[in-house]
């Protein structure tokens, strides 16, 4: 599945989402942006994009509940639509299993390095 | 307290027993035989020589008696024989006799008739007087009917010999007893006839019938033998056979009759003294007798009177000995009594005796004793009630039970946890009032181990619906099998509190670290945003700069990771991934990522041991942040120009892994605590060391969760050897955890920090 061009970064913390937008574009990608859980859904929808970063912690609604409104209504038109969620607890034991199902990765962010993100485009160009 | 009752049982019984039986009894029985010995002798020669002389007296008595009734009628029955004997010898009987014979014809006999007429007129007694000739004719007669009979006597007076017949016959013409006396008419000493004199016998009778001080049953018995041999009663007569009367008089044996008297049974059956005389003469036999029953009724009369002397003597001992033997053992069994009061627990009574005696004595002995009893019990329950006190304000609950598990008693502590009082949970079985779960499944909790066993993480859910957190210890104290033995303690501490602290602790941690995290990462993005983007255009110096920056970021951000990771394996929400693992591959990246940091101190880093090839089961993050961490200790706590050397080794089942340094090493005393939370070996913040102390912490939970070990040698100033081990991935392990990886096929990029799947959709 190559060329995942239009990336949605759901985050509602302002430094990391600026961070994340810059590094993204620098690196050629087309990036939109949303604070919140319905901002996120909103922009899904109208944004159509190839791959979300979606945070997990927000306001209005967390980052679970988009994940499942997405997943589950073709409304959205993001029920194929790569989803790898952001997060800072990293206990993936304890997200639930419909979460395991519906995500297609996940990224601690304080941990990863920021080229990472491009490494996590990248595997699933292939 | 009450004692058991057991123990007293044991001691009433014999008290009991003692009052009817012990050593009054004995006494009783002993006094009355000292006192009622002498009094029986004394009685019993009193009496039977007194006996003897009432006996001999009234023998005596008796002799006389008959003795006198001898003469009387010896008397009486000479003087009858007399006046038929001069009767015969008168001179004009005897002419008229004569001449009578003398003459030829024999017809004239008138002179010899008046002469027996004018006789018999003058004798009332006399009945009739026969004269007979030697052939026993009759020659005169005043009697017209008795010829025969006369006969016959008259041959019977010659038959004997005698000179005078004296004979007793009953006439049967009026029944009445006539005394015949015959006896030969001599003339010249020359038997010419034979008179036969018939005698009333009123006053023979009245004469035997007559006698004194015999009392009512005393009489006298004539007897004589007829012809026949028989023994034939004459006076009084009582029965209407000559057999009869033989039985009778033979019974008497008075013919046989040796002594002066002697004892008969007469014929009524009555035991009698007889006193027999004989009157030779009248072949009679004079028996006078008495009742033995009258003749002793003084002796009667005086045994009587030794038997009631004896009988109140025997009263009078028994009633003096119950009241001096009671004397000596009601004040011992009173004693005995208090005793068994003291014995009860009744330590307030006291002996009241007032004597001054050995059982004075003895009173004040057991009132002593009562009272040490009193002292040394106070003493007991003040110690007692201080153990309570301290029990029941401990905090932790412990209760005793038997072997049954029934509790036997709790302390207050208990009545807390159960939300129960405390008399709801005394007698009732431990599993009962007790339901532990372990994880909300029901535990069950074995009391009658041996030794003691604890059980950490249980719940226990109150009455009140609350959940305490607790750890049981179960502690066998008593190997008595007795019912009611306190036979184990069960101890249950309340971790509740201490647990939400704990929570909230790591609660805070948690979330302190969370939100140190969001930071944290921006701050490294930028950094990095920096380098990537303007690294072409910033001096060297800077870049160093932004490098330092980053490093140290990195290192907050692993500072970070540790506190959430203790925050997880206190919770046990500490996930480990385990997949198929190289370990010796692991290592050697892990070498290699050091391999600068160690040359910087100028420290010889070496690895010995196989390139790859040793496959266990374990996560990959994991493992390699416990070997990281072992490895940054190593190199941290080296001197510069010291080593660090990593070996991995099979070991049967293992791999051990070793990480030898030849740094400062670790003091003994520090060696226990080293893999426990927070603890640093140059703890304080003068030591000039840095870390946080959980890197040992979590190396250790890591390794366990890998069912592995992890342990450490050292010797301070010389070095040390952390070595820790997991298990070699075997044979079912591995066809197992590839199915796994088939199933878990979703997941094949794991990398620091991220993941994902490799599924189109």
């Amino acid at each position: 599945m190559a060329g995942l061009r239009k990336i949605l970064l759901v985050e509602d913390n302002l430094e990391l989402r600026n961070l994340y937008e810059i590094f993204l574009k620098q690196h050629g990608y087309d990036v939109a942006t949303a604070a919140d859980g319905e901002q996120g859904l909103e922009a899904a929808k109208q944004y159509k994009p190839d791959l979300i970063f979606l945070d997990v912690m927000m306001p209005k609604k967390n980052g679970f509940e988009v994940l499942k409104i997405l997943r589950h209504d073709p409304s959205y038109g993001c029920t194929k639509t790569k989803i790898v969620i952001l997060t800072n607890l990293g206990d993936s034991g304890k997200v639930s299993a419909d979460v395991r199902r519906d995500m297609d990765g996940y990224v601690i962010k304080a941990e990863i390095e920021l080229g990472s993100l491009l490494e996590i485009i990248k595997s699933f160009e292939h | 307290m009450a004692p058991s009752p057991s123990s007293n049982n044991q001691l009433e019984a014999p008290l009991q027993r003692l009052r009817g039986m012990s050593i009054r009894r004995k006494l009783v029985v002993l006094m009355l035989g000292i006192g009622l010995f002498p009094t029986l002798i004394v009685g019993g020669i009193s009496y039977l020589t007194t006996a003897n002389e009432l006996r001999t007296k009234t023998t005596d008595q008796l002799v006389s008696t008959a003795v006198k009734q001898e003469q009387k009628i010896t008397g009486l029955l000479q003087q009858r024989q007399e006046d038929v004997v001069t009767l015969t010898n008168r001179f004009d009987l005897q002419s008229a006799l004569g001449q009578y014979l003398a003459s030829s014809k024999m017809d004239d006999r008138s002179a010899i008739d008046a002469i027996l007429e004018d006789r018999k007129a003058s004798e009332p007694d006399l009945q009739a007087i026969t004269i007979t000739d030697l052939n026993g004719k009759v020659i005169s007669t005043t009697s017209d009917d008795n010829t025969g009979k006369t006969l016959q006597l008259s041959d019977y007076a010659l038959q004997t010999g005698t000179d005078t017949s004296v004979t007793v016959r009953q006439d049967p013409r009026d029944n009445i007893n006539k005394l015949d006396i015959a006896t030969r008419i001599s003339v010249n000493k020359k038997d010419i006839g034979v008179m036969l004199a018939v005698f009333r016998m009123d006053d023979i009778t009245a004469a035997v019938q007559d006698y004194t001080g015999l009392g009512s049953t005393g009489e006298t018995v004539v007897a004589f033998k007829n012809s026949l041999g028989h023994s034939v009663s004459l006076f009084p007569l009582r029965f209407d056979t000559d057999a009869a009367l033989s039985r009778q008089l033979d019974g008497l044996h008075l013919f046989d009759s040796k002594g002066t008297t002697q004892t008969e049974t007469d014929y009524q059956g009555h035991e009698v003294i007889v006193a027999p005389r004989s009157i030779g003469f009248a072949n009679w036999v004079l028996a006078t007798k008495i009742d033995t029953n009258e003749a002793l009724a003084s002796i009667t009369q005086l045994r009587n009177a030794v038997a009631s002397t004896l009988l109140v003597s025997s009263a009078a001992v028994l009633l003096f000995a119950l009241w001096l033997t009671g004397f000596f053992t009601k004040p011992i069994l009173y004693l005995a009594e208090v005793a068994q009061r003291i014995g009860k627990g009744d330590f307030a009574v006291r002996v009241n005796l007032k004597r001054n005696d050995e059982i004075g004595l003895l009173g004040d002995s057991i009132n002593s004793m009562g009272m040490s009893l009193n002292d040394f019990v106070t003493h007991i329950e003040s110690q007692r009630n201080r153990l309570e006190v301290i029990l029941n304000t401990t905090v932790e609950s412990i209760l005793a039970i038997d072997k049954q598990g029934t509790i036997l008693t709790a302390n207050a502590a208990v009545t807390d946890l159960a939300q129960t009082p405390k008399k709801e949970i005394v007698g009732k079985n431990m599993n009962d009032i007790f339901k532990w779960t372990r994880e909300l499944q029901p535990f069950s909790v074995r009391y009658d181990t041996e030794g003691s066993v604890v059980y950490p993480d249980l719940e226990y859910v109150d009455r009140a619906g609350s959940t305490h957190f607790v750890k049981l210890i179960v502690a066998r104290v008593s190997g008595d099998q007795a019912q009611e033995a306190i036979q184990t303690i069960v101890t249950v501490h309340d971790e509740t509190k201490t647990r939400e602290l704990e929570n909230m602790k790591i609660d805070f941690v948690s979330m302190a670290a969370h939100e140190l995290r969001t930071p944290l990462a921006s701050l490294r993005g930028y950094i990095e945003l920096i380098a990537y983007k303007e690294s072409q255009h910033l001096n060297e110096e800077t870049n160093k700069y932004l490098k330092q920056a980053l490093k140290s970021s990195n290192e907050l951000g692993g500072l970070i990771n540790n506190l959430l990771d203790v925050t997880r394996i206190e919770r046990g929400t500490l996930t480990i991934n385990m997949e198929k693992l190289d370990l010796a591959e692991t290592i050697a990246q892990v070498v290699a990522d050091q391999r600068f940091a160690a040359e910087d101190k100028h420290i010889t880093l070496s690895y010995d041991g196989p390139a790859n090839g040793a496959l266990v089961l374990a996560d990959p993050i994991a493992l390699r942040e416990v070997i990281n961490n072992l490895l940054t200790n190593a190199i941290k706590y080296t001197e510069p120009n010291g080593a660090v050397h990593v070996a991995l080794k099979h070991d049967g089942e293992k791999y051990v892994t070793e990480v030898r340094d030849t740094g400062i090493g670790i003091p003994k005393k520090a060696l226990p605590y080293l893999f426990t939370k927070f603890y640093r070996v140059h703890g304080g913040l003068d030591s000039g060391s840095t870390g946080t102390g959980l890197g040992l912490f979590i190396s250790k939970s890591i390794i366990e969760r890998h069912n592995g070990t992890i342990g450490v040698t050292s010797q301070e100033g010389a070095g040390s050897v952390f070595t820790f081990s997991i298990p070699v991935l075997d044979q079912h392990q591995q066809a197992e955890r590839q199915q796994q990886d088939q199933d878990a096929q979703t997941f094949i990029r794991r990398h620091r920090g991220w993941v994902t799947k490799n599924t189109s959709r």
